[in-house]
């Protein structure tokens, strides 16, 4: 028998459950989070006024050892036979039932039951470095089977997840994979957008706290640590050489430029923390993106706050160098294209010199 | 004789660059002026005239010699390249690229006044002149570059971008910067009576310190130019420290 319950109550019950319990299935902790998962099924059930019990686990465990003593479980792992009832009144929703598997799990000697024969790709797909056990697997793939085919009246949503969960290779249907891929596109604007949100936030921590030293000390950090120009620094900062003088020489900033001061400051350190850390800044910096343009990193950063997410994404290696200067501007190839004829070389004497390409 | 310009091919067409705004062809202007910065190309003196003119036809000249042959070792040249400053009507940004070629416009220089550099009327001046003239204002980087491409056009028609000129100007004028830090560093205490005397002196140590350490090398590589420097002001304020 099926039941039909609403859409609400599924994103609220089932569904929440599985999306949840997703990357906790890579943690040691996944035997707890089964057995979170199974109660969860279990009230789902009940709460649907369907026969719930799952050999009295009535509560969440808190723990390995709880979740492995309660009354049901622990009888098992002392030896006795399985039997489908032990599951509570859980396995007569599952249609496909062929038996009961029993296995070891990773070192805290859980009986679980399973139903053999129910697997599906997406249990795989969650632990492929083997810390689940066989029988946790065919478990949780039952699980869903049970929910997927019986008792989620979603089951467009419960068969996207599934879907989502499966590799490329896997996958045979142009409307699936193309579904997949709008998903994935979704995800990955959504997590650009959170690590954005969180870079800024954490900037701007690391800049209030920069911009109570003294100036001055900003100013060495960034011209004597990192070895840059002053015109480079005037040039990110958009102030004149002359500000910058008199800030060495111990004139005062605005606000303003004092907060921008410890930004630049704040947005070095922040380059240094990258995966894959620049070996030179202070040159880097001043060098162009690429060779057919005049761009430089300073002068990005001097154009704004987007420009300068723009760098960060690059110099992290979420951005190649193209689709860079393609979001900064669709044109840089025309507005920002280097001299086509002339170079710098060496001259007829072995001096530098300028000379046609 | 025929125009070369009626000839040209319109699709090669290529314009001289321009500042974004006035003042960014400027590093200093009047008081901002500092003697701890070396005298270099662009600088505008004051109370000067080229031979060969009349003082009622310009009081100002704009040194036009290039950075790289303006010394010889830690020294100006005995005598440089000029060229006189006159009162000139406001150039916009947006009239820089394809009008008043000939000359380097030098606009609101304290707010009102407007002059301009003529490109075309070159001549000399010894380098006790500029000592005891007063430098009135120096030229940004990119004043420095835009004056040197306006230069080029007039002497040769040739356009080059500045991109160019930045690059091969890097090693000159990251010197002029690694001058002025170390003058800051050992002659900023100097008052005004010792200060000339002490810039000498302090500028030959720094010209001996790059040659000897192979430091004006590395001002020729960009992969370098940081490190190098890093060095120079850490010697700088190490010098600096030792003396105090």
């Amino acid at each position: 028998m099926e039941t039909e319950i609403s859409r609400e109550d599924a994103k609220q019950g089932m569904i929440s459950q599985i999306v949840n319990l997703s990357p906790s299935l890579k943690t040691p902790e996944h035997s707890l989070q089964l057995g979170r998962f199974a109660l969860a099924v279990n009230r789902s059930l009940g709460a649907l006024g369907e026969v719930g019990h799952w050999g009295g686990l009535d509560a969440a465990p808190e723990s390995l050892d709880e979740f492995a003593n309660y009354p049901c479980i622990g009888e098992k792992q002392r030896g006795g036979e399985p039997e489908l009832s032990d599951l509570g009144a859980f396995p007569r929703y599952l249609h496909d039932t062929t038996g009961c598997v029993s296995a070891a799990s990773d070192g805290i000697g859980l009986t679980t039951y399973g139903l053999a024969n129910m697997e599906i790709p997406f249990v795989r797909r969650c632990e492929p470095s083997g810390l689940l056990a066989d029988g946790h697997a065919v478990l949780l793939g039952a699980l869903l089977k049970s929910a997927q085919s019986m008792w989620i009246v979603n089951r467009q949503e419960l068969s996207e997840l599934t879907e989502l969960e499966r590799t490329p290779d896997q996958l045979s249907d142009v409307a699936t994979i193309g579904a997949a891929r709008d998903r994935l596109a979704v995800a990955v604007r959504d997590y650009e957008r959170r690590d954005h949100e969180v870079r800024v936030e954490q900037l701007r921590e690391a800049s209030s706290k920069l911009a109570r030293r003294e100036p001055r000390d900003l100013l060495n950090a960034l011209a004597v640590e990192r070895g840059l120009s002053w015109h480079t620094l005037a040039t990110m900062l958009n102030v004149t050489p002359t500000a910058i003088r008199k800030w060495r020489r111990g004139g005062s900033l605005t606000p303003d430029n004092r907060e921008q001061l410890a930004a630049l400051v704040a947005f070095f350190d922040l380059l240094d923390d990258v995966r894959e850390p620049i070996a030179d800044l202070g040159s880097w910096i001043e060098m162009r993106v690429r060779e057919d343009t005049t761009l430089t990193p300073a002068a990005l950063y001097s154009r704004g706050q987007s420009e300068r997410w723009l760098l960060l994404e690059w110099a992290r290696g979420y951005l190649d160098t193209a689709t860079m200067l393609d979001r900064f501007d669709q044109r840089w190839r025309d507005n920002y294209m280097r001299d086509p004829n002339f170079v710098v070389g060496e001259g007829p004497g072995g001096e530098r010199a300028i000379l046609p390409r | 004789m025929a125009d070369p310009a009626e000839d040209a091919d319109e699709n090669l067409r290529r314009e001289l660059d321009a500042p974004e705004e006035d003042a960014q062809i400027y590093e200093a202007r009047g008081d901002e002026v500092d003697d701890l910065r070396p005298i270099c190309q662009g600088d505008v003196f004051g109370g000067l005239t080229l031979p060969g003119f009349d003082q009622r036809d310009h009081n100002m000249v704009l040194l036009s010699q290039h950075p790289c042959s303006l010394r010889k070792g830690a020294a100006l040249r005995p005598r440089v390249q000029a060229v006189p400053v006159r009162t000139y009507r406001h150039v916009a940004p947006t009239l820089w690229a394809t009008g008043h070629l000939r000359v380097f416009p030098l606009p609101d220089l304290d707010g009102s006044r407007h002059l301009a550099a003529d490109l075309s009327e070159a001549g000399v001046i010894t380098s006790e002149q500029l000592h005891s003239a007063r430098r009135v204002f120096t030229l940004s980087q990119r004043g420095i570059l835009l004056l040197q491409q306006r230069i080029v056009w007039t002497v040769a028609h040739t356009v080059i971008g500045l991109d160019v000129f930045e690059d091969y100007n890097a090693p000159a004028l990251t010197e002029i910067e690694l001058l002025e830090f170390w003058n800051e560093q050992l002659c900023g205490d100097e008052v005004d009576a010792d200060r000339a005397d002490a810039l000498v002196v302090v500028a030959e140590e720094f010209e001996s310190y790059i040659r000897d350490e192979g430091l004006q090398h590395a001002l020729t590589k960009p992969d370098r130019l940081a490190d190098a420097r890093r060095t120079i002001r850490m010697e700088a304020i190490r010098r600096a420290e030792q003396r105090n």
